[in-house]
């Protein structure tokens, strides 16, 4: 009596420990068995001025590299007025990526969604669609159309329709609107999140290259408004009209 | 969901006996229902009013008409997908299409903001700025709207402006809270009815877009419901706030089920045809 009892328990304990992981996310795999990203998450180690998972510099076609240096050069300077994030404007990825402000992933079967702190921006990634291309790339915009798939334990995101009024990174990284962005998403440990992205634009660079993000878990941490455009607004001249 | 993990912890360590964690497997499982509904089966609730919409009495079941909507609802409480609101209406009203019991200085504010409209000078407000629109502003707004739920929280991702709403289930309003344009969002459930509770709002904003003024005591309570078999919600919004309004009033908005659309990137900050000069809106 007191074995079965114990196995009772024992099964319950384990379906108990098994349900509560699920919910909190700590077992680390969603209902339908894939890693679970779910939840928010901070870069580790922002890239102001980007360079390639090995440390190099993009390669550069020789007229953007004379766009970057001269943007570069602006920011150093202070000069900087053309910056689209200093604008309000969508990062775009994966500059977006890198902003040093949390993001929120909440993962579901069909459609995960990043909320990134940084200027209140989304992106969907729709799971098992095709990536755009023909007459269904979608009109260009700052974040572009992304799907995803897994394979195995790493979430594929593939990203186009990208507008080119972006930066690739905070000092003026250019690109022109045949970029396209792989994202490979994987568990590094239990509460790190790497991404290796491959860049392919082959309008402003001579080969694709790679980069990595990291980020870290933050459990507990929760979103702050971020009212970018409040610093272009002058609400004491409303008296005005 | 820390909070559940902890508990069932709890009675690992605690031999009670099995009745107790009888009683704690059923809250995760009924927590789990509500929080993750796209991977969870459906509430008890749910199953409960299907059992008793299944079991009604004949002249009820041989005609949809006579069973009671709430009752023909699956799922009442997932609320996740793409909702529409069918037009668009820039004025709130109270139910029966009065205006708000205005205080004196409520109906000042109101009545010069509608004037300069009338003169052809509108006082921009903050979306005209590319600035959250504020709750309830936000609730009215012709675009679409994602509602996600996760473990512990009800997201919904407005396309206007990039709005995000960040509402967290079954907790209370912190103390001290800085005043924002969305403000700080707790809810929880009462039957199949979700109520929202915002407080922590700036002044910034207006409560509609025709010119509705209020203060940082507002305070906004939303009644969401399953309705019309479950392709639409309603939101029964109630104000209060004591310096722009005599007593607390209520509003409505609904949102059509909208499963084919997908939310799109909105970038204000671009190519506003209508941005303002000085702060001031100039229809172009």
């Amino acid at each position: 009596m007191s074995s079965l009892r114990n196995g009772i328990f024992a099964t319950l304990i384990a379906f108990a420990v098994t349900q509560a992981g699920a919910a909190s996310g700590t077992s680390g795999r969603t209902a339908d068995g894939k890693p679970d990203f779910g939840g928010v998450w901070l870069v580790e180690k922002p890239q102001k001025e980007v360079k390639t998972t090995a440390g190099k510099a993009p390669p550069l076609k020789p007229e953007a590299a004379a766009l970057y240096s001269k943007r570069k050069q602006a920011v150093a300077a202070g000069e900087d007025a053309d910056d689209p994030v200093g604008l309000c404007l969508p990062h775009g990825v994966p500059r977006l990526l890198s902003a040093p402000r949390p993001i929120h992933i909440l993962q579901k079967p069909k459609q995960i969604t990043v909320l990134y702190e940084a200027n209140h921006q989304a992106r969907m990634f729709y799971l098992d669609e095709p990536v755009p291309s023909g007459d269904n790339m979608p009109d260009p915009t700052f974040n572009g159309a992304s799907v995803a798939r897994w394979s195995g334990d790493a979430l594929i995101v593939e990203t186009v329709a990208m507008n080119d009024q972006t930066w690739l990174d905070d000092v003026g990284l250019p690109h022109s609107e045949a970029l396209k962005v792989v994202e490979r998403y994987q568990f590094d440990g239990a509460d790190r999140l790497r991404v290796n992205i491959t860049v392919t634009d082959p309008e402003t660079f001579t080969a694709p290259w790679d980069m990595q993000v990291v980020y870290k878990k933050q459990p507990g941490l929760r979103f702050k408004e971020d009212p970018c455009s409040e610093k272009f607004w002058h609400p004491g001249k409303e008296s005005g009209g | 969901m820390r909070r559940i993990e902890g508990s069932s912890l709890g009675v690992y360590r605690t031999p009670l006996g099995l009745g107790v964690l009888f009683l704690t497997l059923a809250g995760i499982a009924s927590a789990q229902g509500a929080g993750t509904s796209q991977s969870a089966g459906q509430p008890a609730t749910g199953q409960a009013a299907a059992a008793k919409a299944a079991s009604g009495p004949p002249s009820a079941a041989t005609s949809a008409a006579a069973a009671p909507a709430s009752e023909a609802i699956p799922n009442p409480r997932d609320f996740d997908g793409v909702w529409w609101t069918p037009g668009y209406d820039r004025k709130y009203r109270t139910l029966d299409g009065q205006l708000p019991p205005f205080t004196e200085r409520g109906r000042r504010e109101w009545e010069a903001i509608v004037k300069a409209d009338e003169r052809g000078e509108p006082v921009a407000d903050a979306p005209t700025g590319c600035l959250p629109h504020g709750i309830p502003r936000l609730l009215a707004s012709p675009y679409p709207i994602q509602i996600i739920t996760t473990p512990g929280q009800m997201t919904w991702v407005h396309e206007v402006n990039r709005n995000q709403r960040w509402i967290y289930m079954d907790e209370k309003h912190p103390p001290n809270l800085p005043k924002t344009y969305l403000g700080h969002s707790v809810a929880h459930w009462e039957g199949d009815t979700l109520v929202i509770d915002t407080v922590g709002l700036n002044d910034k904003t207006r409560i509609d877009e025709e010119g509705i003024t209020h203060s940082d005591q507002l305070h906004v309570v939303e009644r969401i419901r399953k309705i019309e078999g479950g392709k639409a919600l309603e939101n029964l919004i109630t104000i209060t706030d004591p310096v722009m309004f005599t007593q607390p009033w209520t509003t409505k908005r609904i949102y059509r089920a909208r499963p084919e659309v997908r939310i799109m990137e909105y970038v204000c900050e671009e190519n506003n045809r209508n941005a303002p000069e000085n702060g001031v809106t100039k229809a172009k």
